[in-house]
């Protein structure tokens, strides 16, 4: 038995082996609370030792690794977790903000203002000769317009906001990227020549990874040197050290911005289809610019339906003059030619003018013809403003600035539209509607609709009228009736149908996002808890490893010193 | 509560703390939601909670919202009828008065200054009828139609003319359902006579450029947009005209044309005389409606089976317009324009001239311009113009100024077709059975002997004079007279005698024709005046005649405005009922939407009301879990091994 050389051998890597998994133990306790953490198992392994006659008798124990408790199937499963918890997260978070917008139960959305102004024909069916009914009306209808402006205006900055997100988020994750790969760099030439794994550094990578999964869904591949090659869709982002950069883009889709991802070498299109990105984005086009065109579709087909309505019929006083609100593009062109640039397309038909003096009021009926039936022919502004100028007696048409039509009654005259003097003659051809003439609201959508200047200067042009008698409510009854009447707008739905099921399907993909999210956390806690199982520290355990490894290592000292007093007993032999 | 899998083999520090964190965590986001639950009372705070009970809730609030305001517009309707009905309720007992006053001096035991002061009397309830035909509610006149800021009733012409509207005025009481708020004066008091309308149809010519609710198609009715559908057989087979945004008949034709020329299809369409007509070209066609439309039938031009040959629509009423050429008017039968005629009612009279009349609205204007307490207007079917007087008290007479004006547009008042039952106002013509009732008296000395049993319109009568003088060998003609109105009678004899007509026997047919005249001896014409003038039916009249009657202490004409203030007090209480009638379903309605108000109110409460038990209970359960998830977790992470290591 060799003393010297094989017993206190034995106490010495023994020791050396303990003080190593103490270590290891002490930073398995020390790191207990940090969420990257992977815990650490020390290898004790036994050594073989030398032939002691036809005995071996061992060589104690050596820490042979140090082993990470990691499961990288359960680690990429984790990943993609993240990143559909996160989308969730993120377009509930703005669901709720767009349901806040439509909250009818607390008075923020639509409803009182839509119903106000409908209900407000109906008290001016009633007294239509009552001023103050008319200032009510218009007021109601200038407080709808700037709900819905102001709505879009909402859904347009909530769009623009989550855009704006995007675009630092892509910064973050770019950022995140150039530090995986300085990791990977490390990593290798760590681990490089057999020195085991480079487990502090793989602890801050595989965070690294985690958060990036937070942004978008990504692939990992580890490759034989440490290093990992990260994939979005099927591009990569990372390839060991080197790293490809991103770039948000800002691109002017009509009056929206919308930021898209691209990689900066390549400007290709990042594939996205989970994380927070991805929910920004749906977010961004579907919550928030997609319900801008909701609200534009709603704002349009009021301004069209009650436009229409108004067109045909009278205020308490004529017009002396009047201008369309909505300009053309060109005079010269068909006035249902799409390339005029109105909202909405006249149809064949015809529309009635009837001029009165002043003096004995008598009506003078013209009715204007109006058709895009022979090609070459058609009606245009030109040759409505020469048709009223030759067919009408008392009034002059003319194109004002913006090329909209003017029609002004002679001195002593005064003019409307809609009747023949004794009956309601509405415009089949529903150009007055287009053209902005005798209309109550101005604009196309809800960017711009609003109440018409004319009638804001003259209440008394409100026309609740069909007929030209004081006392008649029936186009203000119609206006009313407008509420819940089919919209050709609306594809058949009436117009509070419509913002009904705006709201409800709001609310509907509200619940939908919170379900999914919900769903999607549920998922994500337990694959976590299934990590912690694996990976995450357990202080009691550590306690008994802590406790095992002591006694261990005390042993081993009393050993090296009995050898050490068999050494002196054997030196002291020799005096 | 966060839902963590237990079959585990290690729970980590960190699975510990973050576990309690995410129970603790959505143990308070239930407070917090119950919390602001039960401070809203609300069932659900944000739709998303509950999109269906919350979409169910905005249906059910904007419901709430319409019957609200119906209910406004009820109530609305409610005072204006009832204000209708006290003011009606007035003129009855005005009425009882008058007819009290009437019956009184019907008797020839009153004097005629007795009768005179009496008069006094009823122009004073005239005058309070006025100011119960002019009152108003809220600044609007509730009796003036549509015109409502204006007064309208107004003397004039030497009687009161009803300057107000004959239309109605509407309230929305659903969403799909109107009613009439208002009485018009013109009914309540007749304030309007009865239109001035023969047997003429001004029907114009049809026009392809007519808009189609211009045009009455064969079913009667104005022609509405659809879908035709042609059948060429043998040739481009089944295609479809879609009429949904026509506009006029030529619209019809081109539209037809064209949809053919697309489908590779021969047939075409034009505008014929009295319809459409469509030629086939060389493949047979048979044309229908599509489903449950009606365009084709309406237009008439179904065909019963494929035919090569013309379809001749049939025939197609146009309608009379404001803007009808006055030159298409009878189907261009030509109408005297140029003469015009003499309009007289009461102290006014006026010579109306069409000659610068383009259209039908320039003749309804030049008509209502003309002062006399007239108005035109085109009637309900479309087939002409009606004239109306609109002054109570007051004889209305249109007749011809040379020419036939007043014939060709039906407005004459005396015409041949007038029936003899409707002379005098009603009264007719008494005949003595099988007797001559009058005889003419010729300048020659000469007379003629007409017995009238037989006559039943003016035309008759004059036809029977111009027989009894034919038969007679008497140079004597009698006809309508051409320059106002009146029956004429020429005699064109000679001799120094006079001409005149005279009453036969105990006959008073010739008081009642007003033929009753002897002309100085170098006359040779004798004009009746207009026997049969138009008046307003109704109570005001009545009264103006009761009380003339009583100035000039006539029996008879007392007599006669007597009953008739007896009748049209029975119309007053006709049309108290139905302003009665309109008024109680006005209530019923608004008690019926009332109800549905609560019961709305009461579903809504269901949906979107917070049970509050409920939600108590659950802050408490929430509460005591919360506690609980504190006491477990304080407990969980306190033990461990560490603390018992030496």
């Amino acid at each position: 038995m060799g003393l010297m050389n094989s017993a206190l051998q034995i106490g010495r890597t023994a020791i050396l082996s303990y003080q190593s998994a103490l270590q290891t133990v002490g930073n398995n306790i020390s790191s207990a609370a940090s969420e990257d953490y992977i815990r650490l198992s020390p290898q004790l392994d036994p050594l073989q030792g030398a032939v002691t006659g036809t005995l071996q008798p061992g060589a104690g124990v050596a820490l042979t690794g140090i082993q990470r408790n990691i499961d990288e199937a359960l680690e990429s499963r984790l990943r993609d977790s993240i990143a559909a918890r996160e989308s969730g997260v993120t377009q509930q978070d703005s669901l709720s903000q767009v349901e806040s917008f439509l909250d009818d139960l607390s008075g923020a959305g639509l409803d009182g203002t839509l119903r106000d102004f409908f209900t407000s024909f109906d008290q001016l069916q009633n007294t239509p000769e009552d001023r103050a009914t008319r200032d009510f009306t218009l007021s109601a209808g200038a407080q709808l317009a700037e709900s819905l402006q102001s709505l879009r205006a909402r859904f347009s900055n909530l769009g623009a906001d989550l855009d704006s997100q995007i675009a630092s988020l892509v910064t973050t994750a770019d950022e995140i990227a150039q530090k995986i790969g300085t990791l990977n760099a490390e990593i290798v030439t760590s681990e490089a020549g057999g020195n085991g794994q480079a487990t502090g550094l793989r602890d801050q990578r595989d965070g690294l990874l985690r958060d990036l999964a937070e942004i978008f869904d990504t692939t990992v591949r580890e490759q034989a040197d440490g290093a990992i090659n990260v994939y979005i869709g099927s591009e990569a982002l990372v390839q060991g050290a080197s790293v490809r950069r991103l770039a948000a883009v800002e691109e002017l889709d009509g009056s929206f911005v919308r930021t898209t991802v691209q990689f900066a070498d390549t400007a290709g299109q990042v594939e996205i289809r989970s994380g927070r990105m991805q929910g920004l984005i749906v977010s961004r086009d579907r919550f928030a610019y997609g319900q801008v065109a909701r609200v534009d579709q709603l704002a349009s087909a009021i301004i069209e339906d009650i436009n229409k309505i108004h067109a045909n019929g009278q205020g308490l006083i004529s017009f002396d003059t009047t201008t369309g609100a909505n300009g053309l593009r060109a005079t010269d062109l068909a006035l249902n030619d799409p390339e005029t640039g109105l909202s909405q397309t006249p149809q064949d038909g015809s529309f009635y003018i009837v001029v009165a003096d002043d003096v004995t009021q008598t009506p003078v009926a013209t009715r204007i013809d109006v058709s895009f039936s022979t090609p070459g022919s058609e009606t245009t502004l030109d040759s409505l403003v020469a048709d009223i100028n030759a067919q009408v007696d008392g009034v002059t048409a003319s194109i004002a600035p913006g090329n909209r039509l003017t029609v002004t009654a002679d001195e002593g005259f005064t003019f409307s539209f809609g009747h023949d003097g004794q009956v309601a003659r509405a415009d089949t051809s529903g150009v007055l509607a287009a053209l902005g003439v005798n209309t109550l609201f101005e604009g196309t959508d809800a960017r711009d609709i609003r109440v018409s200047q004319a009638l804001i200067d003259q209440p008394l042009l409100l026309a609740a009228a069909t007929t030209n008698h004081v006392g008649d409510g029936t186009n203000a009854g119609l206006l009313a009736s407008a509420e819940t009447n089919d919209s050709a707008a609306l594809g058949g739905a009436s117009i509070r149908d419509f913002y009904n099921s705006f709201v409800t399907s709001v609310a509907v993909a509200s619940a939908a996002a919170r379900d999914d999210m919900e769903a999607a956390s549920i998922v994500h806690e337990s694959l976590n808890a299934q990590r912690e199982g694996v990976s995450g520290v357990n202080l009691d355990e550590e306690a008994i490893a802590l406790l095992k490894f002591e006694r261990a290592f005390q042993g081993v000292a009393r050993y090296v010193s009995v050898v050490d007093g068999l050494v002196r007993d054997l030196v002291a032999l020799i005096r | 509560m966060a839902v963590n899998p237990i079959s585990m083999t290690r729970i980590s520090q960190n699975l510990q703390s973050t576990s309690l964190l995410t129970s603790l965590r959505q143990n308070q986001v239930d407070l917090f939601t119950t919390q602001a639950r039960i401070s809203s009372g609300r069932a659900f705070v944000s739709p998303s909670e509950d999109p269906i009970a919350s979409a169910r809730a905005l249906d059910l609030t904007q419901a709430l919202g319409r019957q609200e305001q119906f209910i406004a517009n009820l109530t609305h309707g409610d005072n204006v009828l009832s204000a209708s009905d006290d003011a009606i309720t007035e003129v009855n007992s005005l009425l009882i008065e008058a007819n009290a006053i009437a019956s009184q001096n019907v008797s020839n035991l009153t004097s005629a200054a007795e009768r005179e002061s009496v008069a006094e009397v009823i122009s004073g309830i005239i005058d309070q009828l006025l100011v119960v035909g002019n009152r108003q509610l809220g600044g609007r006149y509730l009796f003036a139609g549509r015109d409502t800021i204006e007064a309208p009733f107004v003397r004039e012409l030497g009687g009161i003319a009803y300057r107000g509207d004959t239309g109605n005025l509407f309230t929305r009481i659903s969403d799909d359902a109107s009613a009439i708020t208002n009485v018009s004066g013109d009914v309540l008091f007749g304030a309007l006579s009865s239109r001035i309308a023969s047997g003429v149809d001004l029907t114009p010519s049809l026009r392809a450029d007519m808009r189609l609710d211009d045009i009455n198609g064969t079913r009667g009715q104005p022609i509405a947009g659809g879908t035709l559908v042609f059948d060429e057989v043998g040739g481009a087979g089944t295609f479809r005209v879609d009429l949904a945004a026509v506009d006029t008949l030529g619209d019809v034709v081109d539209a037809i044309n064209a949809t053919a020329t697309l489908a590779g299809a021969s047939v075409t369409a034009s505008v014929g005389d009295t319809g459409l007509q469509i030629t086939p070209g060389n493949q047979p066609v048979t044309i229908a409606d599509a489903n449950a439309g009606v365009i084709a039938s309406n237009l008439g031009i179904t065909t019963p089976a494929p035919t090569t040959s013309v379809i001749d629509g049939l025939p197609l009423t146009a309608r009379v317009t404001m803007l009808t050429p006055v030159a298409d008017l009878a189907q261009g039968a030509g109408i005297d324009l140029t003469s015009g005629m003499i309009v007289t009612n009461g102290s006014g009279t006026a010579t109306i001239d069409f000659s610068a009349a383009e259209t039908v609205q320039d003749m309804i204007n030049i008509i209502n311009n003309a002062g006399v307490g007239i108005f035109a207007r085109i009637n309900a079917d479309a087939t002409g113009i009606d004239v109306f007087n609109r002054v109570s008290g007051t004889a209305l007479t249109i007749g011809e100024n040379g020419g036939t004006t007043a014939t060709d547009l039906g407005m004459r008042t005396l015409n041949t077709a007038t029936p003899l039952n409707n002379l005098n106002f009603g009264r007719g013509i008494a005949t003595v059975p099988g007797e001559a009732d009058l005889q003419i008296q010729t300048q020659s000395g000469d007379t003629v002997d007409v017995n009238l049993d037989q006559a039943k319109t003016v035309g008759d009568v004059i036809d029977l004079i111009n027989a009894a003088a034919t038969e007679a060998t008497v140079s004597v003609e009698a006809s309508l007279t051409d320059v106002g109105n009146g029956i004429r009678i020429v005699d064109s004899t000679s001799g120094s005698q006079s001409l005149a007509v005279v009453a036969l026997g105990s006959s008073t047919a010739v008081f009642d024709l007003n033929l009753n005249i002897t002309e100085d001896p170098d006359v040779s014409e004798i004009v009746s005046s207009d026997t049969a003038p138009s008046r307003t039916e109704g109570i005001l009249g009545a009264l103006i005649d009761l009380e003339n009657a009583l100035r000039q202490d006539d029996t008879r004409s007392l007599t006669q405005a007597a009953e008739r203030i007896d009748t049209f007090s029975a119309e007053v209480n006709r049309v108290q009922g139905i302003v009665g009638a309109r008024s109680q379903a006005m209530r019923a309605k608004l008690t019926q939407t009332q109800d549905a108000t609560q019961t709305t109110q009461l579903f809504l409460s269901q949906v979107a009301d917070l049970d509050f038990a409920e939600a108590v209970t659950r802050m408490q359960s929430l509460s005591t879990q919360l506690q609980a998830s504190f006491q477990v977790g304080t407990l969980m992470n306190n033990l461990s091994l560490l603390n018992f290591l030496g």
